[in-house]
Order: structure tokens, then sequence, then C-alpha cells
């Protein structure tokens, strides 16, 4: 169970909902290549820590999430460009935090679905259950549905928010809607080391 | 046989514009792709069949679906039925492979 008041959740929840976001700091990747190199770091960190072939696993799916970001948010940021790319070690616990301040998944995913998408979580179902890409004439769409996949059958869970909806997955989907709204994505996986 | 060494392009594959980039960078030395039904054949030398493409993922750390999507799935599309992979032990290359597999956008990898 990952603590919503830990300091790096609250941190990253600050970051990616306040109106005058940090532009530096050791978490914030402006660019794709500062967020690759760090999260190269991170996995890296993993190995040393003798979790063996899982740290691929996790570099795969923060590559993806993080990723996402980047690809669906370029030239579309609502003001700040890039990520937000945390971990700490907390209980047996290792987590990963990864937030924007972009469009937001509804956003995104009303670009390439006919009719209006009724709210922020049928969007995000469509997100991580159907193919379906936000980037119109693309024919992609697959990296949220490869990350729930893999956090499913590796013991990894996640916490997936944005706008108001809420996805969490572990062994089991839950969906849910929260008032404490954050107009881009946060991402925190987490994972026993 | 065409043998395409993964690595070359990284160890870390997994980003949708690096797999891109590396399909434009390999681009010019691809087989000619075989003509379409509806396109005169142009006639290979010596009437040879079209050459096979071979991924050899050796010394790979880590492959995405977003990389494996632009790279991987764009050459089954460009080369139907003549892309093989190999050396797939890496548990990304796997999961990322099988993954696209059961989505139908790898095809039987």
């Amino acid at each position: 169970v990952i603590d919503p008041d830990s300091p790096l959740l609250v941190d990253a929840f600050a970051w990616a909902t306040t109106e005058q976001p940090p532009s530096y700091g050791e978490q914030y990747c402006e660019s794709r290549d500062v967020f690759n190199a760090r999260l190269e770091r991170l996995r890296l960190q993993h190995r040393s820590r003798g979790i063996g072939e899982r740290a691929d696993l996790i570099n795969a799916v923060l590559a993806e999430v993080g990723g996402n970001s980047f690809d669906h948010n370029l030239g579309q940021w609502r003001d700040l460009p890039g990520v937000y790319l945390g971990d700490a070690v907390a209980d047996g616990l290792e987590i990963a935090v990864i937030a924007d301040r972009g469009q937001g998944v509804r956003a995104t995913i009303q670009r390439a679905v006919p009719g209006t998408l009724e709210n922020d979580l049928s969007a995000l179902q469509l997100a991580f259950l159907r193919r379906i890409t936000g980037r119109v004439g693309e024919r992609r769409g697959n990296g949220l549905k490869f990350v729930r996949e893999v956090v499913r059958s590796t013991g990894m869970s996640l916490y997936f928010q944005s706008g108001s909806a809420v996805y969490q997955t572990s062994a089991e989907d839950a969906w849910s809607e929260t008032n404490r709204l954050l107009p881009g994505c946060l991402a925190v996986l987490s994972f026993p080391i | 046989m065409m043998t395409i060494q993964m690595r070359k392009f990284g160890t870390i594959l997994n980003s949708r514009p690096a797999g891109r980039e590396a399909l434009l960078a390999i681009m010019p030395t691809l087989p000619i792709p075989a003509p379409r039904a509806d396109q005169p054949a142009l006639g290979l030398p010596g009437g040879a069949a079209p050459e096979d493409i071979e991924l050899d993922f050796e010394g790979v750390e880590v492959l995405t679906p977003s990389f494996a999507e632009e790279f991987v799935v764009s050459l089954r599309e460009r080369y139907p039925g003549r892309v093989r992979v190999r050396n797939t032990h890496n548990v990304t290359v796997k999961t990322t492979l099988e993954f696209l597999a059961q989505l139908g956008s790898g095809q039987n990898f």
C-alpha cells in the first residue's frame, strides 16, 4: 500500500498542481533526453539492489508512462514542459513517481474518439483498456495497456491519476474518482525490494 | 538473409522517436519490398526471391512497445512474412514482442 502522505508523493502532487512550479531540481526532467538519462540511472540503481531483470521491466513501464507525457503534450504543455521523476524507498517498497503538467488523458484521448467523452474516468478506462491513441493519424496506442499488463503480472502496483479519475491496479483493477484534481497525469509505481 | 543487430541502435530501446529514427537510419540498406498484387513486378536480378530480414536482439537490455511499434511492426508491415527475430531472451524483449503479437501488431514473433 502506497502512503499518499509520503514526502515523495506530496512533492510530486504539488509540483503537478501548483500555479508556479519550480523549473529546476533533481526530479525535474525538462526534456526527453534528461528523462531517459535519469531513467537509466534508476535502472542501474535497481539492478544494484539485486532485483535482476525486474529492473528492466520497471524501466520499460516507466519509459512508456513518461514517454506518453512527451509524445502527447509536445507543443501543448499547459505551462512547464517536461516531467517530474522521483523515487524513494519506504517500508520495503521502492516507489517511482512520474508527473506532468500536460493536457491530461481526457483532452488527449478526446482528439481521437468521436463524440464527447463523458468524464475523466471514462477517458482513463479507454486509455488503459482499449487500443486507441490520442495522436490522430497514428495507429499505435498500446503503451498504457502494456503498463497494465506488466504491472498485473509481476507483483507491482500502480496508481494513476488524471483529472478527477484514478486507476489503481496490482492483481485487480480499481477505478475511482477524487476531488483532489490533477490536470495532467500522475503515476506512482511501487514494488517490493 | 539480412541480419540487423539491434544493439547497434543502443541497448535501451525505449522511446517512440528513437524507434522512428532507427527505422529511418536503416531504411536505405533494406532490401526492395516485394511488389503488391496490384503492382507490376519489376524483376529482381535472376528472379531471386525477396530477402528475409532477421532482427537480432542479443545485447538489448530494454525494449518497449513504443520503440517496437515504430521499428519492428513497421518493418513487418513493409515486409510481410519476411521479418524474423532471434535472441529474444531479455525479459522486456520477450514481453514486448509477445504483447504486440497478442494485439495482432506483431503477428507470431
